[in-house]
């Protein structure tokens, strides 16, 4: 019997697609078998971020409608062994699935994948609520700011409310620098805030920003810090006790510093 | 570094405002009350407490929070002093 993820957020674009492209990316990688869905009706992105986009012929609304078996609908990742996609419908609405109906669909594919990782739209309207329907666990994906960190707050509460208790955290976009300056919300400020358990800590890393252009996941990168961090996140889903990155700044040393004084950075 | 030290006063970075404005926003936005109403809370703890207590400069903070359902409200009071007892 398979478990399902929710990866949500409340605000856009903190990086919820990313997130789940690469730890489904790396659960394949670990040899199991999962099933990504992308709950954004009307504006779907999984495809992209996974480079599969040229690949879908239906979707999930053609599934509830009964124009294809679910089976039909998924995509299959020829990179990664086991690993599949379920795409969205981009010229729909998000009412055209129903919680029931997505509550239905995760019970199916439970029965023969490992993981179901379902990419939750931002907000916290009828889409957020489809996504959440048939959660058995829930990840949080922030960053540290001041309005991801209220709307992840808010989110939380709602996850709560419906009895969902394995609910974990990533903050995303991490920049030690500012942090040691003063000038970024600290990991252990964001988790005083939100007091829940932290499952991931991704440094902001330009390999996000290539891989996505590539549409490759930043997983397989071995150079790339946050696809360290997103592989660490795997591991952890799985398990594992795995400590977070050593995020310290290295010391510059006095030249530098000093150079940095003269220039008035 | 020590430079770094020198250029800046510890008080004087942005995250420590980010975050006094989140756990503001958070309170009213768990509680749904108005920032109006938590200044009126604080100001009210502070009436009633003063005469017992010297308070610090920082105020009194307001914090929610929310542990499997169970809503607390849990306020820190910085205390510089007992007053003596009259």
């Amino acid at each position: 019997m398979g478990r399902i993820i929710t990866i949500t957020s409340g605000k856009g674009g903190v990086g919820k697609t990313t997130a789940t492209a690469n730890i489904g990316a790396g659960l394949a990688l670990m040899g199991k078998s999962v099933v990504l869905i992308d709950a954004d009706i009307g504006l779907r992105n999984l495809d992209v971020v996974l480079g599969l986009e040229n690949r879908i012929v239906f979707d999930i609304v053609d599934c509830v409608e009964g124009n294809c078996k679910l089976r039909s609908a998924l995509i299959r990742d020829k990179r990664y062994e086991g690993l599949f996609l379920l795409p969205a419908a981009q010229t729909r609405e998000k009412d055209a699935v129903t919680p029931e109906q997505m509550i239905q669909i995760c019970t199916e594919l439970k029965e023969s994948f490992d993981y179901v990782l379902i990419d939750c739209p931002a907000g916290i309207e009828q889409g957020f609520k489809n996504a959440l329907a048939g959660a058995d666990a829930v990840l949080i994906v922030t960053t540290p700011e001041v309005s991801a960190v209220r709307d992840a707050d808010r989110v939380i509460g709602l996850v709560e409310s419906r009895g969902i208790e394995d609910v974990g955290l990533i903050i995303n976009r991490v920049r030690p620098e500012l942090i040691e300056q003063g000038d970024m919300l600290s990991v252990e400020d964001v988790c005083d805030i939100l007091a829940i358990k932290l499952v991931g800590v991704i440094p902001n890393d330009d390999y996000i920003v290539i891989s996505t252009n590539r549409g490759e996941p930043v997983v397989s990168i071995k150079e790339s810090i946050a696809g360290q961090a997103l592989g660490n996140i795997t591991k952890r889903i799985l398990g594992e006790e795995i400590p977070f990155l050593n995020l310290k700044v290295k010391p510059k040393g006095f030249f530098a510093s000093l150079r940095e004084l003269f220039s008035g950075k | 570094m020590i430079l770094n030290f020198l250029k800046r006063k510890p008080k004087d970075n942005s995250s420590n405002l980010a975050k006094a404005r989140l756990s503001n926003i958070l309170v009213s936005d768990r509680l749904k009350v108005t920032p109006e109403i938590a200044e009126q809370i604080k100001r009210k703890i502070h009436e009633s407490l003063n005469q017992y207590i010297e308070i610090g400069e920082e105020g009194i903070k307001l914090e929610l929070n929310n542990k499997s359902g169970i809503v607390t409200l849990s306020t820190t009071v910085p205390v510089k002093k007992l007053r003596k007892g009259k």
